[in-house]
């Protein structure tokens, strides 16, 4: 049980860091805005790579916090039947529903993006603007945000295991 | 074969759904599990390629910015105290805020065609105050969702767009006609919230006796205008570097966001803490609704690429209905369809087999596509899968159940559809503002 | 598993397996680009007698449009609809392969493709992606760039946010000072009316008038020197074409072609009705470019071709490929003039 605890701690520490810092990518995505719209209209001199910078930010930024939402409990689910059930019934329906649902997509989409961030890092793939915007950084936001998503998972998984084992919710 | 997987994928979103299990996943999760099924491995390659899809998606750039904008205004008071020195202003009217937060909808929707953004953002600057002062939970989720949907009615919408290119009509035209629509609609939410708050004055409290005597109607008056300037300063900046041309609807969100902080260092309610907790509440608000945009993106697919849509192809065929049967039957399937997918599905399916039908029969195509649209609110709505009730959700927390944001939006379900009706009865409704600019 | 993909059902004869195969495209209902892809799908399903069955699905449905590739490339679906500049991020050959600046006509490009290196050429860079390749469409010149300043001259592109596409295009754009702006054509409609870009360029008369965008510019500078001609067509995983018979690999390639001469002329002849309506209602303007510009086009859109050619040995291949077949046509072309080309067709005219 102990062992447990340790496993859930130390994921649980390793989203929270990765979303706490991943999430300030906000402001850089702000800044970079304000730049475009003043670089284009004030002194009429758009750039060419704020365009994709900002697309990639913004795509950096939702998909590197998603363990750290999952974490926070941030994801929402309907509640309309769950509700009901008691502590052990929602533990165990959330134990078949993350091997059932969660587990295949998660892993599924995990290990296929490993391939296609890899052809990427091969060709040094690009957009086809005139910037060239780096395809293969994008492609690898993907498994490394999954990584983390299939880490919290097992984190929330072991949580329900300690939930059938105390009979009570785990707490830090 | 596609037949029995559509329909099961459809009863496995339901079962999926009252599990319990995040939102995103049982989508995803279903969508893996049929696609495997019924198409083989390589349907992962589409989740990767959909979520690729998502992540170049320029458009979606708002949801994060207007979300931050919001956590800025939230965080620092700053959006406390518009609605309530509103609320002094409306005294001893009841739902004042309620009433209020239709209207800031409603100019948000002609900043935003996301409704993710406007949404989230109404949610997080709206339902504190509407907490602190006792609303009705249904009333007030309800209004925030179905608020908060008509932004991608009401023009610049990004929905209209692709739907004028997917008719073949006028998007210029498109955006005239569903304005009229689109407001008819805000006036009847507001209509609602205020009749339902006068005949059940526990739902929208008004300022009680004490607190209006304590607040001499000048003071209301001066205190208003000075909560007022910065929400309509950040208005200004939105919507005037809109229309001005200076930004896209896009790049407004972001200057949004700028300018919202930029007021927290002015009004002095600036802490590192305070744009902190703003900075973090964005990310958990932005991946929940965009990791559900995953998962929808991925169930999406798998019911195209099974072939769902040519379930329904086969059904229009089999029946031989007539001009006005053929757009009823449309119409119910619209809605239908609207409990399970988003917009983005139900045009994709719709507008390939209806419009070449349709077509043939004396329509104003203009008149059928703002029908659909406006009829495609409800699609954000109707459980059991809804965005706007699952950012409602999201923005709400642990604290409201869902069943009390499903019972909250179906007035407004009920209004969509009375309106649709006045559109048919009148179309005139709809048509009048193309034919005159 | 009856639905499942490219599934072989044992038939009753040698030969008569049945191919379920899933088609995606670049763009989406409503636009010309996709009418071609329904009209080939169409010629598909009905001359192979229903053993090769395509399920044609728009853009966004199984794939977004800049992920088609990937998903051809790697089999899962086995065909798609692309116009192949698209893909000048994966290799800037693509660009040569989909677009030509100041260059060929669409009778070049067809000319190229079918009777000189040009069908080799496609097969050698989508070959490098395990794909081949039928075009089935030649886009005539587009309809210029459209603003609602009116442009006449290339100092006039000084300082435009423009919506320019293809890796020669875009450096030419910059070469005459003004600022080649990315912006996906979803986008286009909204961007251009509110001025976020000054002027844009998307497809020919036809093309444009489908997506709307005559709505939002009064002026359209001509000639079409950014793009005077282009391709598109099918890309099909090489794994999935070979599996077919031979007799269906023609009922393919029969379909390829029958859909480049419909659409190729069907919309050329609607690029003119479309042109009368517009200039015949008032609402478009057209300006010209002189004489002394075009050739100035010319001269620097040469420079950074070859400039191109030098940093990508694909490029240069085609470009080689290109200019070879030009060499051939150059002296008929020579003798005969404008009255070859049907330029002066004054005796039709009154
Ligand atoms: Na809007
Ligand atoms: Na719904």
């Amino acid at each position: 049980m102990e062992n447990i605890s340790k496993i859930i701690k130390v994921i649980d520490s390793i989203n929270s860091w990765v979303g706490k810092i991943g999430a300030w990518s906000i402001v850089a995505l702000t800044l970079l805005i304000v730049f475009e719209v003043i670089s284009r209209r004030v002194f009429n001199s758009p750039t060419i790579w704020t365009y994709e910078m900002i697309t990639m930010t913004f795509s950096f930024h939702f998909m590197i916090v998603g363990g750290y939402a999952l974490l926070q409990k941030s994801l929402v689910s309907v509640d309309v039947l769950y509700n009901r059930l008691s502590l052990k019934v929602q533990a165990i329906m959330d134990i078949i529903t993350y091997f059932i649902l969660f587990f295949p997509f998660i892993l599924g989409v995990f290990f296929v993006s490993i391939g296609n961030a890899q052809e990427s890092w091969a060709v040094m793939e690009t957009s086809s603007s005139l910037f060239g915007a780096p395809v293969y950084l994008t492609k690898t936001v993907i498994p490394v945000a999954f990584g983390l998503l299939s880490l919290q998972g097992i984190s929330e998984v072991l949580k329900r295991v300690l939930v059938l084992m105390k009979g009570e919710t785990y707490n830090g | 074969m596609a037949e029995i997987l559509a329909i099961l994928l459809f009863v496995g979103l339901i079962v999926g759904l009252a599990t319990g299990h995040p939102v995103a996943f049982v989508l995803g999760g279903l969508a893996l599990i049929f696609g495997v099924i019924g198409w083989g491995f390589e349907t992962i390659n589409i989740f990767v390629n959909g979520i690729l899809g998502i992540m170049d998606n320029y458009t979606l750039v708002a949801i994060p910015l207007f979300v931050f904008m919001a956590n800025l205004l939230g965080g620092s008071k700053i959006a406390e105290g518009l609605f309530e020195s509103l609320r002094y202003l409306f005294g001893r009217m009841r739902g004042g805020i309620a009433f209020s937060i239709v209207i800031v909808s409603t100019i948000l929707a002609a900043t935003t065609g996301v409704v993710g953004a406007s949404v989230v953002t109404m949610g997080v600057l709206g339902m504190p105050v509407l907490m602190k002062y006792g609303y009705d939970k249904s009333l007030s989720t309800g209004v925030i969702a179905s608020g908060g949907t008509l932004g991608i009615l009401i023009p610049p919408s990004i929905m209209l767009i692709v739907m004028g290119a997917q008719a073949q009509v006028s998007v210029g035209d498109l955006f005239k006609s569903s304005l009229i629509p689109g407001l008819l609609l805000a006036f009847l939410y507001c209509v609602y919230v205020l009749f339902i708050c006068w005949k059940n004055p526990e739902k929208g409290p008004a300022l009680t006796a004490e607190e209006a005597a304590e607040m001499p109607v000048r003071k209301r008056i001066t205190g208003s205008l000075v909560n007022l300037v910065p929400p309509l300063i950040l208005i200004m900046a939105v919507l005037g570097t809109i229309y001005m041309g200076i930004a896209t609807p896009t790049e407004a969100s972001g200057v949004g966001a700028f300018v919202a902080f930029l007021m927290t260092i002015g009004y002095g309610k600036f802490s590192f803490k305070m744009l902190s907790n703003a900075v973090y509440d964005t990310a958990k608000t932005t991946a929940m609704v965009l990791i559900i945009m995953i998962g929808a993106t991925a169930f999406a697919s798998m019911f195209l690429g099974l072939n769902g849509d040519k379930v329904i192809q086969n059904f229009v065929e089999a029946f031989g209905l007539g001009q006005w049967g053929i757009f009823t039957f449309m119409m119910i399937l619209v809605f239908i369809l609207g409990m399970f997918i988003d917009w983005v599905g139900i045009v994709m399916i719709v507008f390939p087999i209806f419009m070449p039908i349709i077509r043939t029969y004396d329509f104003d195509m203009i008149w059928v596509v703002t029908c659909i649209a406006l009829l495609l609110q409800t699609s954000f709505l109707t459980p059991p899968f809804g965005h706007a009730l699952f950012y409602t959700k999201g923005v709400v927390g642990d604290e409201i159940p869902t069943v009390t944001i499903y019972r909250g939006v179906i007035p407004f379900i009920i209004i969509i559809i009375l309106v649709l009706i006045l559109a048919a009865i009148f179309p005139q409704l709809i048509l009048w503002l193309p034919s005159v600019f | 598993l009856s639905e499942q993909t490219s599934s072989k059902e044992s038939g009753n004869e040698e030969g008569s397996e049945t191919f379920n195969w899933k088609m995606s495209s670049t763009y989406t209902s409503g636009s010309i680009q996709f009418d071609r892809d329904e009209r080939f799908v169409e010629l598909v399903n009905e001359l192979s007698g229903g053993r090769l069955n395509i399920t044609l699905h728009q853009a966004g449905e199984l794939t977004k449009a800049g992920q088609l590739m990937d998903t051809v490339s790697d089999g899962t679906i086995e065909i798609g609809g692309d116009w192949p500049g698209t893909w000048a991020g994966k290799n800037p050959a693509f660009s040569l392969l989909g677009t030509s600046a100041a260059g060929f006509s669409a009778f070049d490009y067809g000319m190229w493709i079918q009777s000189a290196e040009g069908q080799k050429m496609y097969n050698e860079i989508y070959g490098q992606f395990g794909l081949v390749y039928f075009p089935y469409n030649l886009i005539g010149t587009e309809s210029g760039i459209r603003s609602n300043e009116p442009i006449d001259s290339i100092e006039d592109l000084e300082g435009l946010n423009i919506r320019f596409v293809g890796t020669v295009q875009s450096r030419l754009m910059q070469e005459f000072g003004g600022n080649p702006v990315n912006i996906p054509s979803g986008e286009l409609y909204q961007g251009m009316q509110r001025g976020v870009i000054d002027a844009f360029e998307f497809s020919g008369p036809a093309g444009d008038k489908a997506m709307n965008l005559d709505e939002v510019a009064k002026y359209v500078a001509t000639p079409s020197w950014h793009q005077t001609a282009s391709v598109t067509g099918v890309m099909i995983n090489k794994e999935a074409w070979e599996s077919l018979p031979k007799d269906l690999q023609k009922v393919v390639k029969v379909a390829a072609k029958t859909t480049m001469l419909e659409t190729t002329f069907d919309e050329m002849y609607k690029d003119a009705t479309v042109t009368n309506e517009m200039v015949e209602s008032g609402d478009i303007t057209v300006t010209e470019f002189s004489e002394k510009d075009v050739q100035k086009i010319i001269e620097v859109t040469k420079q950074i071709q070859n400039d191109v050619a030098k940093e990508n040995l694909n490029f240069a291949k085609v470009l080689e490929s290109q200019k070879k077949f030009m060499e051939t046509y150059e002296r008929y072309r020579e003798i005969q003039g404008d009255w070859g080309f049907g330029s002066n067709a004054e005796t039709l005219l009154d």
